[in-house]
């Protein structure tokens, strides 16, 4: 009888070592999705702080208060917007960078072939930057037009010092006119490049800009 | 220890009778927690980004029409292939993508082909973006746009157009692929549709008209004509002395010839070949009813160089205007 009990004992305790270990097994998955899980908002909460370290510094420079948003705001932002709209959020976002002087942030946005060809340093960037854009500038969105999954926009930067003095003297305004090209890979991902013009003839008169044809059949 | 062994014993006899049902339900969790855990962490398709841009629904006809899904990714493939092939310089390998019959009527020769290529893509390289236009008689066709790389200048390059220079910009050239399927394959033609050979045969007393040839592409056909003169005298059809001396019906709209063609007269029992073209969009479902000579001068003399003149007329032998039932 005792013979038969630990036969009974031992076949039973293989089931019994078979459901230890797959718990064993189960829980070092759970444990391992635990830490990877605890990582990546460790990693969250560090790049937040980041940001709202560099937005704290920002708005101490520009003297502006803004609301910091996350990437699943702007997200979730852009998905309620039409293409045009969207469009305009990318340039806003790109003038933005260059207004608050953040000339790495908004090279960065640029097309890496187009970085090639015009400005192959960050230094040659800024330089024309610094040279193209009024201090103080306002922007309005002219028309847009569509190539593919590729969108051209023309928009008129007013330079609002300028405006303000001469507002009545349409022929010294110094307000340029710009295409800025955008393709759109996601919502907040997308690439961009701009005409670039003669800083030269900025200063003199931008306005045959305006006579250039936008396409032809 | 009889009691502990008794319990150990009533353990064991449970075990005994319920480890499969255990077994089973430890499975059943196990897979529950696995399919939990991959679901958990399979990304959500990401929402795209709304578009106005459907390059595979037609604009054209009835519009909103949309190109059949099992042509859609190989139409894409097919034309990117081609493309690439003309953006990199690899002619033969273009050349190979394009239907017999196309080569045959535009394209007869591969230099012939290279020159069309180099006159669009001038050396540069370029971008495209394509837009089913119709779907006719199981034809689809596509409108490509070939432009310069614009993200990479931001339309800084100047170029010319028209003879004319702009310092800034950007402008498309735009062309019709038609794809059509023939044994389970898709075949290409540039602006091409279409060619026969009608064999319309008609005559009066002056003259014998036959047409030989048609070939239509997208936006027009064009009709081999040969005119014999049976008489002594030379008949005049065309040679811009008279409005609308050549025409077409097309389904009750009168068409002008698109093409410039020589003068058309014939000498005295002699014959002339000439090629009439006519705009006529494929995707309209116009079809050619009457060939119409509306101004047929048959005239004892004719001066090649001045053309019909009053005197001409004057003296002319015959003057009336002539049809052609193109069915």
């Amino acid at each position: 009888m005792s013979k038969v009990k630990s036969d009974i004992r031992i076949k039973d305790l293989k089931w019994l070592i078979i459901i230890i270990l797959i718990t064993l097994v189960l829980l070092v998955i759970y444990l391992k999705e635990y830490a990877i899980n605890a990582k990546i908002e460790n990693e969250a909460i560090i790049n937040t702080k980041n940001e709202t370290q560099q937005a704290s510094q920002q708005e101490n420079k520009t003297s502006q208060v803004e609301i910091q948003r996350t990437d699943e705001d702007v997200v979730k932002y852009l998905s309620g917007l039409d293409e045009r709209s969207r469009m305009e959020y990318y340039c806003g976002e790109y003038l933005k960078h260059i207004k608050y002087k953040e000339y790495e942030d908004a090279y960065n946005l640029l097309y890496p072939e187009f970085k090639e060809n015009y400005f192959p340093t960050l230094e040659k960037f800024e330089e024309y930057v610094k040279n193209y854009y009024p201090k103080f500038f306002a922007v309005q969105y002219d028309d847009i037009d569509r190539q593919g999954d590729i969108y051209i926009i023309r928009l008129k930067i007013v330079d609002a010092t300028n405006s303000s003095k001469d507002s009545n003297n349409a022929e010294s305004s110094k307000d340029n006119i710009q295409r800025m090209v955008i393709r759109e890979n996601g919502f907040n991902d997308f690439v961009m490049s701009f005409q670039v013009n003669n800083i030269d003839e900025n200063n003199v008169d931008n306005s045959t800009r305006t006579d250039n044809i936008e396409n032809n059949n | 220890m009889s009691n502990r062994s008794d319990f150990q014993v009533k353990i064991i006899n449970f075990w005994k009778k319920h480890k499969k049902k255990i077994f089973i339900i430890i499975v059943i969790w196990l897979i529950i927690i696995v399919i939990n855990q991959i679901l958990k962490h399979r990304k959500p398709a990401e929402k795209q980004p709304s578009t106005t841009y459907t390059p595979h629904t037609t604009v054209m006809g009835d519009g909103d029409e949309e190109v059949p899904e099992q042509y859609q990714k190989p139409i894409e493939e097919y034309i990117d292939k081609y493309f690439n092939y003309c953006n990199n310089g690899e002619y033969e390998k273009a050349y190979e993508l394009i239907s017999e019959d196309c080569k045959k009527n535009y394209y007869p020769t591969l230099e012939s082909f290279k020159g069309y290529v180099d006159e669009i893509f001038k050396g540069k390289k370029k971008i495209y973006n394509i837009q089913s236009y119709s779907i006719v008689d199981d034809k689809y066709t596509y409108n490509i746009r070939i432009l310069d790389d614009i993200l990479a200048n931001g339309t800084s390059e100047s170029f010319e157009l028209g003879g004319k220079t702009y310092e800034n910009g950007y402008y498309y050239y735009e062309e019709k692929l038609i794809f059509t399927e023939e044994n389970g394959e898709l075949k290409l033609s540039i602006q091409y549709i279409d060619d026969s050979e009608p064999n319309i045969i008609v005559e009066d007393e002056n003259f014998t008209v036959r047409i030989t040839k048609k070939v239509a592409d997208y936006e027009s056909e064009t009709y081999t004509v040969q005119i014999d003169n049976k008489t002594d005298n030379y008949i005049v059809i065309s040679d811009g002395k008279q409005k609308d001396e050549i025409t077409m019906n097309y389904n009750g709209r009168e068409k002008n010839l698109k093409n410039k063609i020589a003068n058309l007269y014939i000498r005295p029992h002699s014959f002339a070949v000439r090629e009439f073209t006519f705009e006529n969009y494929f995707d309209e479902g116009r079809t050619a009813d009457t060939l119409k000579f509306n101004a047929v001068r048959v005239l004892k003399n004719y001066d090649v160089e001045k053309g019909t003149t009053q005197e001409n007329l004057d003296e002319a032998v015959q003057l009336y205007s002539f049809e052609i039932n193109m069915k």
